[in-house]
């Protein structure tokens, strides 16, 4: 299929369009320059539209309005004829055939709410004698180009990157179906429905026929039954796998996201730990007070006051030295007097009796000097204590002992100071890393990945489960297929049944066979073209050690991409965004050419995020591969690729979007209404609709308006 | 238990050191002022003593006259809990009267004891107010040392 030519009329900002495809071979490129927000997607809508209907528009239309966002109109009579019309050609029985689709539709829009009527469509063949209306023309266009290959054929650079990106299970669903719907597997798959269909009608002619036989209908019944469920459980195994595979990534993207926001810092560990050494900060204040205590108490010492009172000690002791040796410390003159009272005779062998005149004189001397005594005796008592209590405070005493005790209680006093400095460094230094952590939920992440977790878990439970039952149910109907064939022996219409049963069934296993001999081969095809196709389109040159050595579709349709040594990369997050994009279109190119099929490749912004030599090579090799190739393509995707084009565009259009005038454009357009124009400057002509500020001007511009506004 | 000669004597200071007592000492001060390192004196009795110390230590000159009013700033009972500081005021008595009578009449030692802590104290609070930098606990300590250190 080639598109000839595209009229749209009040499909969106597109008022009215025509548009001319290139059909050349030798110049199979048409290329839409248009910068962005000028009508490249509607564009691709549209075309999408006329073909496929609201099953070609995003969200197959749903809150898509197509007519012009100005036009509102006065009442519900009047509405906006929207319509797309496409010109194509298709080989058909070795000639080429030319057909006409127009789909129409009408919307009225009051107050702004929009109502969109049933489309029409309708498709003519063009002959040389007129236009011959096609019957059931949705059917035509469906058999032309299937909808489902319509995200192959129509894509954009982003859309096309859900085959490498997202989940595992979506990315491989997704490119299973695409090989399914280009490879026509799925013709193999209807033929080996209708076997299936086949098989139920001989179990039912059996069961019919089996009237008396109990046990032949019994086992047929069970195999119908059987031959039913066994491909929902195979098709429920599926969905839970893919969902396995699901879970498994977001499990996996959850742990990297742990990974990332660890490695970062965990903010509530730090929060704990900061705790933790606000407690040991705590402690160590105390033991830094406790310190400064001891140190103080070295006030109250008593050697404080040895060292400092030695010489008034010296002197008082010098003192009390003198009393002790005059003997009147201690003071045991009264006790020794009065116990010689109590005795007859003085110690100097003299009598002191009251009966001796002399005694009794010694007597009362005696007596006088105790009483003298007595007025002493509180002084001396005293001094007699203070001697005995006192003679550790007259001990002599080192004058360095104080320096030593101060020095040891100092440093012990340092050491918890030094300690306590510690931590506080220790708790600015935590305060500083919370300070500077995005706010980021570590419990939440975790949980998230300990839910993803426990999810495919019972999912991996259920997966295996369910190819339990599989197997289980499969072993019964090889077990009734067995009996039904020994029952269906016993009588001759039995016999003939048998004899049908065993040709679908052989022609089951050989369905199979093709479908899985397709499958493998074409998928390697399509895979080693792609591999092909991408190492060219990036440039990796295995001799000078390219950093990425191959690409493949593994069975499970998965797009791998590896580095040196056979390293498997993950394309999302080893690969730049050239590079996927280059991945991509590789794979959707390497599809249509294993296919065969013909039929344009329309892409939205393929080039974005290439420049250099990777853009022109994409840009090389797209057209080579393709039939026909509609690229929609911004200023600076062209940039650097007009020689390609100058070899390879057949037609060049630009669109232009009014609004952009005075930022972008350099001259008024005159335009008063809201819609796309049209004119046929190519890449490097300019003309008064299209032509834009230089650089400069607009950086200038965008200056003044923008920054210079908000400043 | 050793009988505490001063437990009815009053030590009275000029009211013009209050505010440094109270500034020095642990037991005037409260909540996160209470910090040894600003206060080194655990009681008031512990400044009184120092300042005394420095005086005897430093051959000053006992101030027995002082003007101006005097306040009432530490009961004798303080010494009861540190009987070797009663001792040593009654050795300074002696020492400073050369005569035992003295230790008789707790007022009179009390009396010269006082007159060596108020000439010791503007030495005292010179110390603890030119730390700068330093806390009183440790440049008090400092000081302390390089005095028996020279001497």
């Amino acid at each position: 299929m080639k598109i000839l030519k595209a009229s749209i009329e009040n499909f969106r900002l597109l008022k009215s369009v025509d548009i001319r495809f290139s059909t050349s071979s030798k110049k199979n490129i048409t290329v839409i320059r248009a910068a962005n927000e000028s009508g490249k997607t509607t564009l691709l809508a549209a075309l999408q539209w006329g073909l496929f209907g609201d099953e070609g528009l995003p969200n197959k239309g749903r809150d898509f309005r197509l007519s012009p966002i100005d036009m509102t109109l006065g009442g519900e009579e009047e509405k906006i004829p929207i319509s797309v019309e496409i010109l194509f050609q298709i080989e058909e029985n070795n000639n080429i055939a030319k057909y006409r689709v127009r789909r129409y539709v009408e919307e009225s829009v009051i107050d702004g709410v929009y109502e969109r009527g049933s489309s029409t469509v309708m498709l003519t063949r063009i002959e040389t004698t007129g236009e011959e209306p096609v019957s059931y023309p949705e059917v035509k266009i469906r058999r032309i180009l299937p909808l489902e290959l319509r995200e192959i054929f129509f894509t954009d650079g982003d859309r096309a990157l859900s085959f490498i990106e997202g989940k595992r299970g979506d990315q491989m669903r997704r490119v299973k179906e695409a090989i399914k719907s280009l490879l026509g597997l799925d013709v193999i798959q209807d033929a080996q429905k209708h076997l299936k269909l086949v098989n139920t009608s001989l179990n039912n002619r059996i069961r019919a026929g089996a009237g008396n036989t109990a046990d032949l209908a019994k086992v047929t019944r069970d195999i119908s039954k059987l031959e039913e469920e066994i491909p929902e459980l195979e098709k429920k195994l599926e969905d839970v796998s893919s969902q396995l595979l699901n879970l498994e990534e977001y499990e996996k993207e959850a742990e990297s996201n742990l990974e990332e926001a660890l490695k970062k810092g965990n903010k509530e560990e730090l929060v704990q730990e900061a705790e933790r050494i606000q407690i040991k900060w705590k402690r160590a204040n105390e033991d830094v007070k406790k310190a400064a205590r001891e140190h103080a108490n070295l006030f109250k010492n008593i050697l404080f006051g040895q060292l400092f009172l030695k010489k008034k000690f010296q002197k008082a002791k010098k003192l009390l030295d003198k009393l002790y040796d005059q003997g009147q410390i201690p003071n045991q003159t009264i006790p020794v007097l009065e116990e010689r009272l109590k005795q007859t005779t003085c110690i100097c062998g003299e009598l002191i009796t009251e009966n001796d005149k002399d005694g009794k004189k010694r007597r009362e001397n005696i007596k006088t000097l105790i009483e003298a005594s007595r007025k002493s005796d509180i002084i001396q008592e005293k001094i007699s204590a203070l001697y005995y209590s006192a003679q550790e405070l007259l001990q002599p005493v080192d004058v360095n002992l104080w320096s030593e005790k101060y020095k040891e209680i100092f440093n012990s006093k340092q050491r918890a100071i030094q300690h306590l400095r510690e931590l506080g460094q220790e708790q600015r230094d935590i305060e500083t890393k919370i300070e500077k952590l995005p706010d980021v939920d570590i419990k939440n992440i975790r949980e998230k990945k300990n839910r993803f977790k426990e999810q495919a878990r019972k999912k991996h439970a259920e997966e295996i489960k369910l190819s339990n039952l599989i197997s289980t149910k499969e072993r019964e109907l090889s077990e009734y297929i067995e009996k039904r064939q020994r029952l269906l022996h016993k009588d001759e219409k039995g016999k003939k049944i048998n004899s049908e049963i065993e040709v679908a069934s052989d022609l089951e296993k050989i369905l199979n066979g093709a479908l899985e001999t397709m499958r493998n081969r074409e998928i390697e095809k399509v895979s080693s073209k792609m591999n092909s196709l991408f190492l060219e389109m990036i440039g990796a040159d295995q001799s000078q050690r390219a950093v990425i050595t191959k690409a493949e579709i593994t069975k499970e349709f998965q797009i791998i991409v590896y580095g040196m040594h056979g390293h498997p990369l993950d394309p999302t997050e080893d690969l730049n965004g050239a590079s996927r994009r280059a991945l991509t279109l590789a794979f959707i190119l390497a599809l249509t050419n294993v296919s065969e099929v013909e039929a344009p490749n329309v892409i939205d912004t393929p080039l974005g995020m290439m420049s250099g030599y990777v853009k022109k090579s994409v840009l090389f090799h797209a057209a080579k591969e393709s039939s026909q190739l509609i690229l929609l393509l911004t200023h600076s995707e062209i940039n650097n690729c007009e020689n390609i084009l100058d070899d390879k565009a057949g037609r060049v259009y630009t669109m232009t979007n009014p609004a952009h005038y005075p930022n972008i454009l350099l001259n008024d357009p005159g335009i008063s209404d809201s819609r796309i124009l049209f004119c046929e400057c190519n890449y490097r002509e300019e003309c008064k609709i299209c032509e834009r500020k230089d650089d400069t001007s607009n950086t200038e511009y965008f200056y003044n308006n923008e920054i210079g506004e908000s400043k | 238990m050793i009988h505490n000669s001063f437990a009815g004597v009053d030590i009275n200071i000029p009211e013009k050191y209050k505010d440094y007592f109270y500034q020095y000492c642990l037991t005037r001060t409260e909540g996160s002022k209470n910090d040894p390192e600003d206060s080194p004196f655990p009681r008031m009795v512990d400044m009184w003593f120092l300042a005394l110390c420095i005086a005897a230590k430093e051959g000053l000159t006992p101030k027995f006259e002082v003007e101006g009013k005097k306040y009432k700033a530490i009961e004798g009972v303080v010494f009861g809990s540190d009987p070797w500081r009663s001792n040593a005021l009654i050795l300074l008595s002696l020492s400073h009267t050369d005569d035992i009578n003295v230790v008789n009449d707790p007022n009179e030692m009390m009396r010269i004891a006082n007159a060596y802590a108020l000439a010791g104290l503007p030495r005292l609070i010179t110390m603890l107010e030119e730390r700068r930098a330093d806390s009183s606990l440790d440049y008090l300590s400092e000081e302390i040392e390089n005095m028996f250190s020279t001497h």
